[in-house]
């Protein structure tokens, strides 16, 4: 290399050195607090996302632009600083602060307060977020056009890393505004083809749901010795309350405790409770307790959770002690329904349970709620639809994310 | 197998860990060491599967059930590390993390309980947990490495190599950390409707993310400026172990959908 090639090499260096780390937090605190300032000025209103198809039209136009400036000024010394480390640790590091916020924030706006003011309690919809995101998305586009060419394979396992995650942050952040999640209550038997958004805004769903079935699973309940004068479950730890199983044999300190008998479903006859599928019956159990120290105590008594329909019922055993019955928890709830299709006049039948959702186009419909009163004997379900036509674009970035990572699980860091 | 046979599982692991260190302190009877190494492992793997098998459901509940896969994990990266590396105090550093985690368990068992709510019943719930357990191991050996670096840095040695050492176990971390990030996201679109909705666990999970981030970056440009890589290294574990245990106590989490403990 002639020293004169040398020169020049250095003076390339110095110019795209003139930028750097203070100047890129410098930047981003500039940002910040425009944002705030923007955020005073607009509340109370929250920054609302343009909707489609302008979100596509704006994201059109931002690569087309973006793109424009990066081939046009290439050797700008802004633009490279732009893509360069320092640039993206400021950009990364702002928004780390800002989520840390949120982090230690909850995210609910009160009234009056000077941060729900800020938009700190809204962060996500707030300027000083969104500005921030959007550098770190410039940051990222730059970043992208520099190492699209050319397209070796460290290049390509770097653009999956890098443009996965754009595509995840814009389809994300603008996709939220198409973002639609809907309730729709159903009783057994009905049909409905609207349903409600926040605030009781009610909308029209391209298909109609029929509920024809409500159904229910439940663990066993759970037998508690409880602390009368405490208030509370005694000596709570990993044995009490225990789950009741038929012929259960417990010790808890020192009062021994034994299922005689268990009914799943039963109701109350006289002074004790037979099986009975009656809607509204309870699980209840017989169940004998000995006191193992030094008072010699042998009683037998009955224990129910009851329901909304049958009063509970503990077992006391001393001024101090009771024996007691959980309410069950839900195993497994779904909703036999039917959906008919406005567009084709097609209907499908589906089961719908807790993560199965069913889904077609841009729409799923998940089981999301019951009548808790009723429990398992709710005759109500609660479902909810999601319109999401930017998934499957999230989704491509998210696959692209799982490649780069996978690569860099295997291949690392190249010297 | 349930949390009663913990005790003598916990015991069993604790004394083979225990002869395994020494052997190795000794350098003597390698084969021995290997034994009594792996065979903690075991003894921890059996009792998970015997948990697992008696639950009826992987036991990855509660904050006790995935301290009881952290203890292995833990081991095998560490033992892992020691092994290609032949560094022996990263072997004696997982021995006495996987055994803090074996003593909180013993002191502090869960509720026994085999129940698992409906979100919880999915497909994804084994990798997203197991991806995530496996990259907190790793970052926590790496941090380690950090503060090895930091501690030569101190003594006017260069920490080059442990620092090129910490690269590699972070970048697969990391690794495993977007893996855990990306299936939660896509099993949450499945169970709650969205993939992302900033829920508290998400959002230290985010942060997390973006800690280890910056480390990635900061390695990538400044390859003599150990200072800031090893202390951005030391912090983003300190978000991690937020984002682990720290987000059931703070204001925000009180409203977690990722609040199980009973």
């Amino acid at each position: 290399m002639t020293i004169q090639n040398e020169e020049v090499k250095n003076k390339a260096a110095k110019k795209r050195s003139k930028w750097k780390y203070r100047e890129g937090f410098g930047l981003l605190a500039a940002l910040i607090i425009v944002g705030f300032i923007l955020e005073t000025i607009t509340h109370p209103e929250r920054v609302e996302l343009p909707q489609w198809p302008v979100n596509l039209m704006a994201i059109g136009g931002y690569i087309l632009v973006t793109a424009v400036i990066f081939y046009s000024a290439k050797r700008n010394s802004f633009i490279r600083w732009m893509h360069s480390v320092p640039s993206t640790i400021a950009a990364v590091s702002s928004m780390t602060v800002l989520v840390l916020v949120m982090g230690f924030v909850p995210q609910e706006d009160m009234s009056g307060s000077v941060i729900t003011q800020l938009g700190i309690t809204h962060l996500t919809s707030s300027w000083p977020y969104l500005l921030v995101v959007l550098y770190l998305i410039t940051v990222l586009t730059f970043t992208i056009y520099k190492r699209a060419y050319p397209l070796t394979w460290k290049n390509a396992a770097f653009l999956m890393n890098h443009a996965g995650l754009w595509i995840v942050l814009v389809a994300a952040s603008l996709g939220t505004a198409d973002l639609k999640r809907l309730s729709m209550s159903l009783n057994e038997g009905e049909k409905k083809e609207t349903a409600y958004g926040q605030g009781e805004a009610k909308y029209k769903v391209p298909f109609a749901i029929k509920l024809h079935d409500f159904q229910m699973e439940q663990y066993n309940p759970k037998i508690a010795l409880y602390d009368i004068r405490e208030g509370n479950v005694f000596d709570a730890k990993q044995t009490n309350p225990i789950r009741i199983e038929p012929k259960l044999n417990h010790q808890i300190g020192s009062w021994s405790l034994q299922v005689k008998k268990y009914l799943s479903t039963a109701v109350k006859e006289g002074d004790s409770y037979i099986e009975s599928d009656k809607r509204g019956a309870a699980p209840a159990a017989l169940v004998e307790v000995q006191h193992t120290g030094s008072r010699n105590i042998s009683k037998t008594g009955w224990i129910t959770c009851g329901t909304r329909w049958m009063d509970s019922r503990h077992f006391p055993l001393s001024r101090r002690f009771a024996v007691v019955m959980t309410r069950p928890e839900a195993k497994e709830f779904a909703s036999e329904v039917t959906i008919y299709h406005k567009n084709n006049n097609t209907e499908e039948d589906y089961r719908l349970v807790v993560n199965q959702p069913y889904s077609f186009g841009p729409w799923k419909i998940y089981q999301s709620g019951y009548d808790s009163r009723s429990g398992r004997y709710s005759k109500l379900s609660v479902l909810e639809l999601v319109y999401d036509p930017w998934l499957e674009v999230v989704y491509t970035g998210i696959i692209m994310m799982i490649i780069g990572a996978l690569y860099l699980m295997f291949f690392g860091k190249r010297k | 197998m349930s949390w009663e046979s913990y005790p003598a599982i916990a015991y069993i692991t604790t004394v083979l860990f225990i002869i395994g260190a020494v052997l190795n302190a000794r350098n003597k009877f390698k084969v021995f060491r290997d034994i009594a190494l792996w065979g903690g492992v075991l003894a921890m793997a059996v009792f998970i599967v015997g948990m697992w098998v008696s639950l009826e459901r992987p036991p990855m509940r509660t904050l006790a059930e995935t301290r009881l896969w952290y203890s292995v994990f833990l081991s095998v990266a560490g033992f892992a590390i020691f092994y290609r590396w032949k560094m022996s105090w990263m072997l004696y550093y997982s021995i006495g993390m996987s055994l803090l985690f074996i003593f909180i368990n013993f002191y502090n068992p869960d509720t026994y309980d085999e129940t698992l709510m409906p979100a919880l019943q999915s497909p994804w719930f084994v990798p997203h947990v197991i991806v995530y357990i496996i990259g907190y191991a790793l970052l926590a050996a790496s941090t380690l490495m950090g503060i090895h670096g930091l501690w030569l840095i101190h003594n006017k040695k260069s920490p080059q190599a442990v620092i090129e050492r910490a690269d590699n176990i972070v970048y697969i971390g990391f690794a495993f950390l977007t893996l855990g990030l990306l299936f939660g996201a896509l099993w949450a679109k499945e169970a709650w409707g969205h993939y992302w909705t900033w829920d508290p666990k998400e959002t230290w999970a985010f942060l997390t993310w973006f800690m280890y981030l910056v480390y990635i970056h900061l390695r990538y440009q400044h390859k003599k400026r150990y200072k800031w890589a090893l202390w951005s290294l030391t912090l983003a574990f300190v978000v991690l172990l937020i984002c682990w245990f720290g987000v059931n106590y703070l204001p925000t989490g009180e409203n977690s959908v990722h609040t199980y403990s009973t």
